[in-house]
């Protein structure tokens, strides 16, 4: 194994929590997230000397993992996947006051319920913090398109979580 | 007017300084605006919390799987050479192995020591003759811990046995073995997830693969702190 290889591989291991959280922003569930991200690895590892050094790597990632994501879409046209249900998603310090859960549950049933594409420019804009061209680069996208996508997912999510009456109902867990 | 794209990005901070400035002379005097402003920044307060970056796991299974170039196929090419390996009897040295995987010990290492000073000699991704078939480290690790490994293959003919040593006082010992087979081609079958080799490296907790440099330097000192 050379250097190269080495550090590409080092930092494949660092970025993990943040490709961990695309997928499931893009799949909504746990086991299917860890499908793609273990797939996208496993793309990544093969075609390591494909990646230009100077990229950023987290962004060819998310790359990876949106195709695969797609692929994985197109081939199971059937049922939408989309479904929040029991992903387990404790915060770092594993907290989750009673008063907050609802809300977030809340939260995660709204960005469910949003168009995948819209779902995909949110996680990159506002939870990895990437910027409109980053974004646009990493989906292949034009930034009007981001912007526009992005408008639409965040009208969509401030509309659900202001009006209490449009949440869906909340079930039960377990 | 303050649409939804603008409200964006003056959140993301996309807008020069001229624009950063309309908007804000608009949110100062629209109070109407200002609430549409603030519903969106909850929002992405809300997914932010409700999204939390996951914390690195001690022993994630995907983290092994990375550091352990099994997972990678391109690593066989290398290797060609050794399928010009006449497939003689096999060598006692991969019997012994492989009787050992259940339960790998010290006894491994009785081949001669020759196992032992390999993986202190030899680096990673370089082959060397080993009883008519050949021995490569593929990778060399430091547990966080500080534990140094290394993990080798032997190849004989079209069977192989990967295994992984460890530091301990003074010489290796072989955490475990697990014997394996070469596909024709000569790339061999990657090892899953489940695989000994990637069990026993998760099971370092936190390890990091080591440099060129960084292991030259441990060749160099024999592997002595």
């Amino acid at each position: 194994m050379t250097k190269d290889n080495l550090a590409f591989r080092q930092e494949l291991v660092s970025l993990l929590p943040r490709l961990r959280r695309f997928a499931i922003a893009l799949a909504g569930r746990a086991d299917v997230a860890e499908d793609v991200l273990q797939s996208a690895i496993e793309r990544a590892l093969r075609n390591w000397t494909s990646f230009e050094r100077g990229r950023r790597l987290d962004s060819w990632m998310f790359k990876i993992m949106q195709n695969y994501w797609l692929d994985m879409r197109r081939s199971a046209a059937a049922a939408p996947m989309v479904s929040d249900e029991g992903v387990d998603i404790a915060g770092e310090d594993g907290r989750e006051t009673a008063e907050t859960r609802d809300q977030l549950r809340a939260t995660r049933a709204a960005f469910s319920a949003l168009p995948e594409e819209q779902r995909a420019v949110l996680t990159l804009v506002v939870l990895e913090g990437l910027s409109y061209a980053q974004a646009a680069e990493t989906i292949g996208v034009p930034i009007g398109t981001i912007m526009s996508r992005l408008a639409r997912a965040r009208a969509a999510m401030a509309a659900r979580l202001h009006h209490g009456a449009v949440i869906a109902p909340i079930k039960k867990q377990n | 007017m303050l649409n939804d794209e603008l409200i964006c990005a003056y959140l993301d901070g996309e807008l020069d300084a001229e624009k950063q400035a309309m908007v804000e002379h608009w949110l100062a005097s629209d109070a109407g605006a200002a609430a549409r402003v603030e519903r969106v920044r909850n929002a992405d307060g809300l997914l932010r919390q409700a999204y939390p970056q996951f914390a690195r796991e001690a022993s994630d299974p995907l983290a092994a799987m990375i550091i352990s170039p099994a997972a990678n196929a391109n690593h066989a090419a290398p290797r060609q050479w050794s399928m010009r390996v006449a497939a003689m009897a096999a060598a006692c040295v991969l019997g012994v192995l492989i009787g050992h995987y259940a339960e790998p010990s010290n006894t491994l290492l009785s081949s001669g020591g020759e196992i032992s000073r390999l993986l202190d000699d030899l680096p990673s991704g370089r082959a060397a003759a080993f009883h008519g078939g050949q021995f490569e480290v593929v990778l060399s690790l430091q547990s966080d811990a500080g534990e140094l490994c290394r993990q080798y293959r032997i190849e004989h003919g079209n069977e192989a046995v990967d295994a992984l040593a460890c530091r301990s006082s003074d010489d290796w010992r072989v955490v475990v073995a697990a014997a394996d087979s070469v596909t024709v081609e000569g790339a061999y079958i990657p090892a899953g997830a489940d695989s000994p080799i990637d069990a026993a490296i998760a099971r370092l907790g936190a390890a990091t693969a080591l440099d060129e440099d960084q292991e030259r330097a441990l060749i160099a000192r024999s592997w002595r702190d």
